[in-house]
């Protein structure tokens, strides 16, 4: 019988030598029907947890056992970063590199790793933001979480490496990751009763809930802000009897770690709330999309799932299957989401139709971030008017902000849909904090004098995200961190988005030369236009938003510097 | 029209001479424009230092140090920098080394080459180094006009020094838009 | 005159069946809008971005929006075009396109839409990137450099030819066109020279290995007739595919 690739603290040096037999029993022991052709995907992730790899001999079995063929593989293995069709070194180093990180000073750590690492079997390396910027410096030791590292902490890890000690001799406090609630609201702290917002939806039915739904004005907390119900409406007026639910959970917006919380701290309410929608639009089934960073979750999550299933609230008439990403940022946007579920490339498809309309597998889906279904279970246990007891008018209730960055006490705070900027600096102990990117790389700079601005969907400074930089921090390096996470992000389905990013990195190095005064204007009347061309002509949300950090850097950099 | 006549300064980089050729492709077209302007620094004059000029033409990219110091020379010099033709503007058929480290395109050139004898590579410092990526001339300093082909046609030529003399931005027809 | 429904392309009047995106019923009434991946007979792909169009305030891609009822469309502004010549700034910018070399030259409806547009030059900094060829194939030769990622041969491999041979692999600026065998070349597939996948690339990326440089400076497709006036052709279509 072979073990979860998932256990916890596997290290490299386990992995096991290439085996037919291990790796069909091991992806047997996964799902019972493991070679599926849209199984694929999922296959290849299991593989590389297993195996360390999926080296091209591993693909060309998976090929003939699933009809996928080869190259489809190999296209897959091309487009996600984790998946790796080379042989695993002893140690796979990746340190987060998101702003904060870097203004943690990342890049030493880097370099001195590399250094004192170079003739050990390490690889070292960088990857996006992953979801623990409230514990700089972070990184994924052959995918685990490593939190906290610092110029002497460093040194010890790399002492262990050279050592080849495996990773459950290595000190375990490094592992932990906090996950504190520095200010709690509703959401964070109702007696939450399991399973009675899903009895009383049970009981009362699909248009009482979508009613219910509507009552609460809950808008989706994944960025967008768009109205629950009218999404779930949609999706429960569709005539196809096969209807999906889907939980994104990739939280790869750089310094966001609201939803590992949840993930970890409230799952039965993400479940709960799933299982809630389901009963609001007719479906029997759901998906929980979860991105690679957080594969250290899979076991609790799965554990959790399997209690539901055995209190009998799930399984019969719904049951929730957990998938992974493997590092694709785009995959967080829903319709990319959608076709990685389904085994493909993460390439975002054309709306109309809406996910609604046709999303998994051609059929109706809603997808919700993991904070709406939280507050979806919440409002039906405690009710839509205890919901709107916070928040304004067009965004009800409250949110839980990722915190990090310049301030005495990063982490997670619930606050009230559209509490200014201030109060969350004065509760996280930014006295100091001169600018705040609020909303993520692709929302809103804001500067001391806008700390007024308020938390909300109808104000620039959306929230959700909230990094903290105080004085000596340079925009410029803020801007360049932004717009190589989106160069390095973009799917590369549409020309204004995978050339546009790219030619935007030129952009940036010529404004930094020393030049004439007639060509820095021009460079900045480049990259303002640039910006524009691709918020208007790009193909899904990434491209459209992948120019605001340079033209933040523009509007306000003057006022900075 | 103006009545002082328009200084022309031309020059070849990493370039082929074959835009020059074209601009004197305009044959006698050339001829009554030489009442309106005259040459500068140009291969067709044999003066090698400019001085200061209305219309710079160069075609050519960037290839070597010396091209980029004499692309700065032109550009302090000339009220208008034309890119001429496709290597000036997007580095053109030198660029087709651009995928290859200079090392390489050495070795292949001066040591492994078919037909080389008394395999060496260059080394006297007076060479100028080779830029790693051959370049456009966009890349070093703004340009004011493009003229596209490989080489332009000499109605594009034409159409330049004309709308010069006009004082007015050239429009090239759909003829003289050419990348080939 | 019908009663079919209909839109107004930038002030004319566009009849559309159930089911038409804006730019099939434009195609059908012989109004062009400017693109490079949408073709007639496949489905859409929306990538290209050069058919994006203004519609109640948004702008969308023609050939992915469903046409409706008295939809204003416009297509020909000043901001369109601008945008149009920049995004074909950023195609020739991306690849390798050395048009003086090339055996499509003339012939391409990238290069086409260049000159139609007024481009003179990159505008951006050509990225140079390194991208391997396939010359693994006895009658075609795959030049990467010149690819456009627009998925027409993808999509003829499969809808036309039912071979699902090319498909698009990688992320973002390393995205490719790749062949379905096991080695990945495409002398390892089932692809022939008389497939409708090798005579549909808008550029000069699938290429046959002989007969190329067959017409004259002058002669060639787009030489004399702009392409918004003929339509998005290649010189083996007979003048037919698109209109
Ligand atoms: C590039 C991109 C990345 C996104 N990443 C996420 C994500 O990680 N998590 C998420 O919930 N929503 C993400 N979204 C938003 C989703 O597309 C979608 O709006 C959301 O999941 C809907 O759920 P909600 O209505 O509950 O907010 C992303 C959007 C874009 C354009
Ligand atoms: S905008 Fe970017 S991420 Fe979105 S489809 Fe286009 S290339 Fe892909
Ligand atoms: S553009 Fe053509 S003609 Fe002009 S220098 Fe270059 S190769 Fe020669
Ligand atoms: S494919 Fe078209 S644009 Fe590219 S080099 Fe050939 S002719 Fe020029
Ligand atoms: S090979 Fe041609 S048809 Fe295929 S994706 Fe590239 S440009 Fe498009």
């Amino acid at each position: 019988m072979a073990e979860s690739p998932f256990e916890w603290l596997r290290a490299k040096s386990d992995f096991p030598e290439w085996d037919t037999d291990l790796a069909e029993q091991t992806l047997l022991n996964q799902h019972p029907a493991p070679f599926r052709p849209e199984r694929a995907l999922q296959s290849l992730v299991v593989l590389q947890q297993q195996f360390g790899q999926v080296s091209p001999p591993m693909q060309t079995w998976l090929a003939s056992k699933s009809g996928v063929t080869v190259a489809d593989l190999r296209s897959l293995v091309s487009f996600y970063q984790f998946l790796e069709p080379t042989p695993p070194p002893r140690y796979h180093l990746r340190f987060a590199n998101n702003i904060i990180e870097q203004i943690n000073g990342v890049n030493h750590l880097v370099e001195q790793a590399r250094a004192t690492l170079h003739d050990a079997d390490c690889k070292v390396e960088t990857t996006s933001c992953i979801g623990l910027s409230d514990h700089p410096i972070a990184a994924l030791i052959n995918g685990h979480p490593i939190t906290r590292l610092n110029r002497s902490n460093i040194n010890e890890l790399c002492q262990l490496i050279r050592a080849g000690k495996s990773l459950q001799e290595w000190p375990r406090r490094w592992f932990a990751v906090d996950n504190t609630i520095h200010h709690p609201g509703p959401l964070t702290s109702y007696p939450y009763a399991r399973g009675q917002g899903l009895a009383l939806a049970t009981q009362q039915g699909q248009q009482w809930v979508l009613n219910h739904m509507d009552a609460s004005g809950l808008r989706g907390l994944g960025g967008a802000g768009f109205p629950t119900a009218v999404k779930w409406r949609l999706c429960a007026e569709q005539a196809d009897p096969v209807k999906y639910i889907t939980c994104n959970a990739d939280e790869g917006e750089p310094g966001t770690f609201k939803d590992r919380f949840y993930l970890t701290v409230q799952t039965d309410q993400v479940i709960e709330g799933m299982a809630i929608a389901a009963v609001a639009v007719g479906a029997s089934k759901g998906y929980l999309y979860l991105r690679g960073e957080y594969l250290y979750l899979v076991k609790h999550i799965e554990a959790v799932l399997q209690q539901w299933r055995e209190r009998g609230q799930l399984g019969a008439g719904f049951d929730i299957e957990l998938q992974l990403g493997a590092g694709a940022y785009v995959c967080g946007e829903e319709s990319a989401m959608l076709e990685s579920l389904a085994g493909k490339r993460g390439i975002p498809t054309s709306k109309p139709p809406f996910p609604g309309q046709k999303g998994l597998f051609g059929k109706p889906t809603v997808v919700n971030n993991v904070e709406t279904l939280v507050a979806a279970t919440y409002i039906l246990q405690q009710g839509s008017s205890a919901f709107r007891l916070v928040g304004t008018e067009h965004s009800p209730g409250s949110r839980l902000h990722s915190v990090s960055g310049d301030c005495r006490r990063p982490g997670l705070y619930e606050l009230p849909q559209g509490a200014p900027v201030q109060d969350l600096l004065a509760l996280c102990g930014a006295e100091d904090a001169h600018c705040v990117q609020s909303g993520g790389p692709s929302g809103a700079l804001l500067l001391r004098h806008q700390f007024q601005t308020p938390l909300d969907f109808e104000s620039p400074g959306r929230g959700g995200s909230v990094m903290v930089f105080n004085r000596d921090r340079s925009l410029w390096d803020i801007t360049r961190n932004f717009t190589r996470f989106f160069q390095h992000e973009s799917c590369g389905f549409c020309t204004p988005c995978r050339a546009g990013t790219v030619a935007m990195n030129h952009l940036l190095d010529r404004y930094e030369q020393p030049t004439t005064a007639r060509q820095k204007a021009q460079t900045r009347a480049d990259m303002i236009e640039l910006t524009q061309l691709m918020q208007h002509t790009s193909h899904c949300g990434l491209g459209k938003t992948a120019g605001l950090p340079v033209l933040n850097f523009l509007n306000q950099g003057a006022g900075h510097e | 029209m103006t009545t002082k006549k328009v200084r022309v300064a031309t020059c070849s980089l990493a370039g082929c001479f074959g835009c020059h050729m074209s601009f004197l492709d305009m044959d006698e077209a050339l001829i009554p424009l030489l009442d309106h302007i005259e040459f500068d620094r140009s291969p067709l004059t044999d003066i090698k230092t400019a001085t200061r000029c209305d219309i710079g033409l160069i075609e050519g990219g960037l290839c070597n140090e010396e091209n980029k110091e004499v692309l700065h020379q032109f550009r302090e010099q000339c009220t208008y920098l034309v890119a001429v033709g496709a290597c000036a503007i997007n580095g053109g058929v030198p660029a087709m080394r651009n995928h290859l480290s200079v090392q390489a395109c050495l070795e292949e050139s001066y040591l492994d080459g078919l037909g080389v004898v008394d395999a060496q590579i260059p080394n006297d410092p007076e060479l100028p180094a080779l830029l790693p990526k051959v370049l456009p001339l966009q890349a070093e300093v703004a340009i004011d006009f493009f003229l596209p082909g490989c080489p332009p046609p000499a109605a594009a030529f034409l159409e330049l020094v004309q709308a010069v003399l006009e004082q007015r931005a050239p429009n090239l027809d759909y003829a003289s838009r050419r990348f080939d | 005159m019908s009663d079919q429904p209909q839109f107004q392309l930038d002030g004319q009047p566009i009849p559309f069946q159930p089911g038409d995106t804006i730019m099939q019923a434009a195609h059908r009434a012989g109004v062009y809008i400017p693109h490079l991946c949408f073709h007639p007979q496949f489905r859409p792909h929306g990538s290209c971005r050069l058919c994006v169009v203004n519609m109640q305030g948004k702008t969308v891609s023609a050939c992915t929006q469903p046409a409706s009822i008295d939809l204003e469309v416009h297509s020909e502004t000043t901001e369109l075009r601008q945008s149009r010549l920049r995004l074909i700034q950023l195609l020739f910018a991306e690849g390798n396109h050395f048009c003086p070399s090339c055996e499509t030259s003339g012939n391409c409806q990238l290069q086409a839409l260049a000159y139609d547009l007024g481009m003179t030059h990159y505008h951006y900094d050509p990225f140079y990137p390194t991208r391997i060829p396939d010359g693994s194939h006895p009658e075609l030769f795959i030049d990467r450099d010149r690819c456009i990622q627009c998925d027409l041969c993808g999509r003829a491999s499969e809808q036309a030819d039912h071979k699902a041979i090319y498909l698009l692999a990688g992320r973002g600026q390393h995205t490719h066109v790749a062949f379905r065998s096991d080695d990945g070349e495409l002398g390892s597939t089932q692809a022939q020279a008389e497939d409708r996948a090798s005579h549909v690339c808008p550029v000069g990326c699938i290429l046959p290995k002989s007969g190329n440089y067959p017409d004259i400076a002058g002669a060639r497709l787009y030489d004399q007739i702009p392409i918004h006036a003929q339509g998005n052709h290649r010189r083996d279509d007979g003048g037919t595919h698109d209109d």
